[in-house]
């Protein structure tokens, strides 16, 4: 009875074992890829400060402006004008009586040079600027991109983990999927200033060798084989 | 002992039995437990609600953790495989999820096509600083309909007192470079369908992707221009015009504008097989065949009105038989959508058609729900008789009509302003819902089990009758949030409902209540404490964003002060005088006989102050009811509203993945989607939660 009850055992943990097993985590391979994704592609931070810095929005930029906006009134408005007058004045007499010819020169040379500055200083805005707090409007960009930015970047990584996790076996899927990523690649690129561009450049050049090792046939039409 | 061996084997294998015989007919009773009238109905089918004092009730949010880009429209599950579901989207994104919500992925995007690759649009009375100088006008309708673009550089500052002004001649035109290369007009040079060009401009001057006010407010200038994505080079040359008007409104509307998408207004799943699914957009009829991967057109139109397709409907009778309502008439299909006809009756040829549907029990009688009333025809869509019009216009604004499938005789009919039956099988409508209903737009209906159960969806609520809408009472108040598009029953779970609204997708039914463990909700509590909260971490984002109420409060304030502090001029002039005088007398002699001259280098300095004394009782910069206290306010709203609404998801994660982990792939997902609302929440608020790596 013994033996059976431990046979049943054993019946029962050799089914069970293989359900634990996946239920407690993910492969290793699976994990390595994903360790390997999140190397290789930069991080949602990097990528929210090169979008805001692409558009002139980071919040350091904007502070500097609500700053500047706030002292503008030590400036003032300088006006600058300059003046050369010359004139030359000459006064001919005739008196007809005695003949028609004149007789009395009067000669007036002169030259004025003249030189104008104004200045104008709006000193109430150094108390009050209504552009510091039009600055603040910037805030609604700056969410704007901030929000696009992380939408755009985390769609591309769980379609990312979408392949490592349930690999297409059809190379129509795997296109799509792939069409899929590298569209939002290059909606990143353009709020960034191709940073997912320059760090997949930089990820080549560091893995020459590896690259060449894992290259493709080209052949986009051969089957897929699952690598798992 | 091998007697009592092989007895435990038998024990074993028979109980092995029992139990996966006992999950077969679990995971079938759902289905087969379907009455004939349930399958009739194959658009919405009914909802399984029991006679029985109802179960307590409540919400699941499937999209919890996945954030779904564009406002949800359309939802559709498949009779067949239940946990296949298709969700579409405003930007013509379609999410298909495999198991039944628990995870999506988005399929494929269906860009309205056009020839045009970017946009311009008027900015209505904004003036920036660089329209002192160079300024392109706004282009107007009336010339751009001569294609002639007015980018014409004048000099608009009648007040500098220049007479000197710059022009650049004449009037760009389509196949100018300039033009060319920053708005793609050169593709309309050569258009010779003014219809085409027409809907050009309508795509121009009214974005459908929002944003478009967003150059409204100051700081910009009159020439916006919008830029699809995959274009970094385009993009970064713009911006490095500093010089151009164009610059400043660009890097609003790049991210802002975009493109436009396609709204995928109505999803239907083929009976039998899942991976056939037609799609209503605005862009025409699509029909996939690969479960979403890609979706050829099937049906357009002419115009962008025929091509709007706001319903599709698969007969339950014939599934190769369809009905497609656009926004300009009604298209048949006998044939699996492989060729349309078009129902020439006079109601129905130009109509913006909204909805349709079949009669449960009589294949020939169909319903058809337009924006001005409903129709019914009796021949399959030869001739058609109006059975429901009211002078008021959102009462025929129809939104749905359903027939009842346990009493075909009633027909529910939701409008834009409230719910009406009939009882006579589709001919005299009234009022239901004892004034619950006036004035409220009703998106969809649903029935229960028994006769007389019904369920309506309002925007933010359901409500339900269960004696054919004498009574009714709300089956469940939704959140502030909701905007309720569509609803449909949950084939999948006996007594749900799916209900997508613009932002969520959610099952609404039984749903018993969660044991929590006491040990995890401690944890949950030391985690949440351990965090800054709710409002602190709010003011932090206004602070950082320069919108926090009480220093833009304090700081208008200070603006009476201006008064203290004066307008100052200050002038200085120098001056270099130099002349000579000759004078001579020819009567005397021919050399002058008196000479003068004169030098002077005067200075002069001038010191003005003006106080305007008047702003110490009062300047109108104290209130912000003025444009910029406005663009303040809405920042300080939306940015509030961002914030309080990922700290709530997050929150809602948090307790999930302490409560109930899931698998490792939900576990993984999750932690992602924590990832990315920690990431933006630290990034708005500077770096107030410790960064969360899912992948590590």
């Amino acid at each position: 009875m013994n033996t059976g009850r431990l046979i049943c055992i054993i019946l029962c943990l050799g089914c069970s074992l293989p359900l634990a097993f996946a239920q407690r985590g993910l492969s290793p391979e699976v994990q390595s890829e994903l360790q390997a994704l999140r190397k290789r592609d930069p991080t949602v931070q990097e990528a929210q400060r090169a979008a805001l810095g692409f558009f002139n929005i980071d919040p350091r930029s904007v502070q500097a402006m609500r700053s500047r906006a706030s002292v503008k009134g030590l400036m003032p408005q300088v006006e600058a004008r300059y003046r050369q007058n010359r004139s030359n004045l000459g006064v001919d007499t005739r008196n007809t009586t005695i003949q028609d010819d004149p007789f009395l020169f009067d000669a007036v040379d002169g030259t004025v040079h003249e030189f104008q500055v104004g200045l104008r200083f709006n000193l109430p805005s150094l108390v009050f600027n209504s552009e510091v707090l039009d600055v603040g409007s910037l805030a609604i960009l700056q969410e704007g991109v901030l929000k696009e930015v992380t939408r755009l970047y985390y769609t591309r990584r769980r379609l990312q983990i979408d392949l490592i996790l349930n690999p297409p076996r059809d190379a129509a899927t795997q296109m799509s999927k792939q069409l899929r990523i590298d569209e939002l690649t290059s909606t990143l690129d353009a709020m960034t200033g191709e940073l997912f561009t320059r760090a997949a450049q930089r990820s080549e050049r560091r893995r020459p060798q590896n690259r060449s090792n894992n290259r493709d046939d080209g052949d986009v039409f051969r089957p897929l084989t699952p690598r798992r | 002992m091998r007697t009592e061996l092989s007895k435990l084997l038998i024990y074993v294998m028979t109980a092995s039995l029992v139990l996966l015989s006992a999950n077969a007919l679990m995971a079938q009773s759902p289905v087969d437990s379907r009455t004939r009238s349930d399958e009739n109905s194959m658009a919405l089918p009914a909802v399984h609600l029991s006679s029985v004092p109802p179960a307590p009730r409540g919400l699941e949010n499937l999209t919890t953790g996945i954030r779904l880009g564009g406002a949800h429209l359309s939802l559709a599950q498949s009779k067949s495989h239940p946990n296949i579901l298709y969700l579409g989207t405003q930007h013509g994104r379609v999410n298909v999820s495999t198991d039944g919500g628990e995870t999506w992925s988005e399929s494929m995007i269906l860009t309205s096509r056009g020839r045009f690759f970017g946009s311009i649009r008027p900015s209505g009375s904004m003036t920036g600083i660089l329209d002192r100088w160079l300024s392109p006008k706004p282009v107007s309708l009336g010339r751009l309909s001569g294609i002639r673009l007015p980018s014409r550089l004048t000099n608009l500052d009648a007040n500098s007192g220049d007479t000197l002004g710059v022009r650049t001649g004449s009037d760009l035109n389509p196949g100018d470079p300039l033009v060319g290369d920053l708005t793609g007009l050169e593709s309309a040079k050569n258009s010779s369908a003014s219809g085409t060009l027409q809907e050009l401009q309508t795509q121009l001057f009214l974005p459908v992707d929002g944003g478009g006010s967003g150059g409204g407010a100051g700081g910009g200038n009159s020439l916006a221009v919008g830029l699809r994505s995959g274009a970094p080079w385009l993009a970064y040359q713009v911006r490095r015009k500093r010089n151009w008007a164009v610059g400043i409104s660009l890097k609003q509307n790049l991210v802002l504008k975009g493109s436009s998408g396609t709204n995928i207004r109505h999803l239907d799943i083929h009976p039998t097989d899942p991976n056939i699914v037609l799609a209503a957009t605005d862009d025409g009829l699509r029909l996939s065949t690969n479960g979403g991967y890609s979706w050829p057109l099937v049906l357009s139109g002419v115009s962008s009105r025929e091509r709007q397709m706001n319903h599709v409907l698969r007969s339950s009778y014939d599934p190769n038989l369809i009905y497609v309502g656009s926004r300009r008439g009604l298209h048949i299909s006998r044939d699996g959508a492989e060729s349309f006809e078009r129902a020439t009756h006079r109601f129905v040829t130009r109509s913006d058609i909204r909805w349709i549907e079949e009669h449960t029990a009589n294949p020939n009688v169909i319903y058809v729900g337009a924006d001005w009333g409903l129709l019914r025809t009796e021949n399959g869509g030869r001739d058609f008789k109006l059975v429901h019009r009211s002078p008021w216009p959102n009462l025929s604004l129809v939104r749905q009509v359903r027939v009842e499938p346990a009493s075909p005789e009633r027909v529910w009919l939701a409008t834009a302003d409230g719910l009406l039956v009939s009882r006579d099988n589709g001919f005299k409508f009234k009022r239901v819902g004892q004034g619950f209903f006036i004035g409220k737009d009703i998106k969809r209906i649903s029935f229960g089990m028994e006769p007389g159960h019904v369920i309506i969806a309002t925007i933010r609520d359901l409500w339900e009758s269960r004696d054919a809408g004498e009574t009714w009472q709300v089956a469940y108040f939704g959140a502030i949030q909701w905007d309720v598009r569509t609803m449909i029953a949950d084939q999948s779970r006996a007594n749900s409902l799916l209900i997508a609204t613009t932002a969520e997708v959610l099952r609404f039914g039984p749903k018993a209540s969660r044991p929590i463990d006491g040990d995890d909700l401690v944890a949950y509590r030391r985690q949440i404490a351990s965090e800054p909260d709710q409002i602190s971490v709010l003011h932090k984002a206004l602070k950082r964003a320069g919108l926090f109420r009480p220093q833009l409060v304090k700081y208008r304030k200070n603006s009476r002060l201006m008064g203290l502090l004066p307008d100052l001029v200050a002038a200085f002039r120098w001056a270099d005088y130099d002349t000579d005088r000759s004078f001579s007398n020819q009567l005397y002699q021919f050399e002058p006989i008196n000479l003068r001259g004169g030098a002077s280098q005067p200075f002069m300095g001038v010191v003005f102050a003006s106080w305007n004394l008047a702003k110490l009782v009062f300047t109108s910069r104290e209130s912000i009811g003025r444009r910029i206290g406005r663009m303040n306010r809405y920042g300080e709203g939306q940015l509030t509203n961002t914030v309080i609404t990922l700290m709530q998801e997050r929150r809602r994660l948090q307790f999930d993945s302490y409560v109930s982990p899931g698998s490792p792939r939900a576990q993984l997902l999750r932690n992602l989607r924590l990832e990315e609302l920690t990431a933006h929440l630290n990034a708005l608020a500077g770096n107030v939660y410790p960064p969360v790596e899912a992948l590590k």
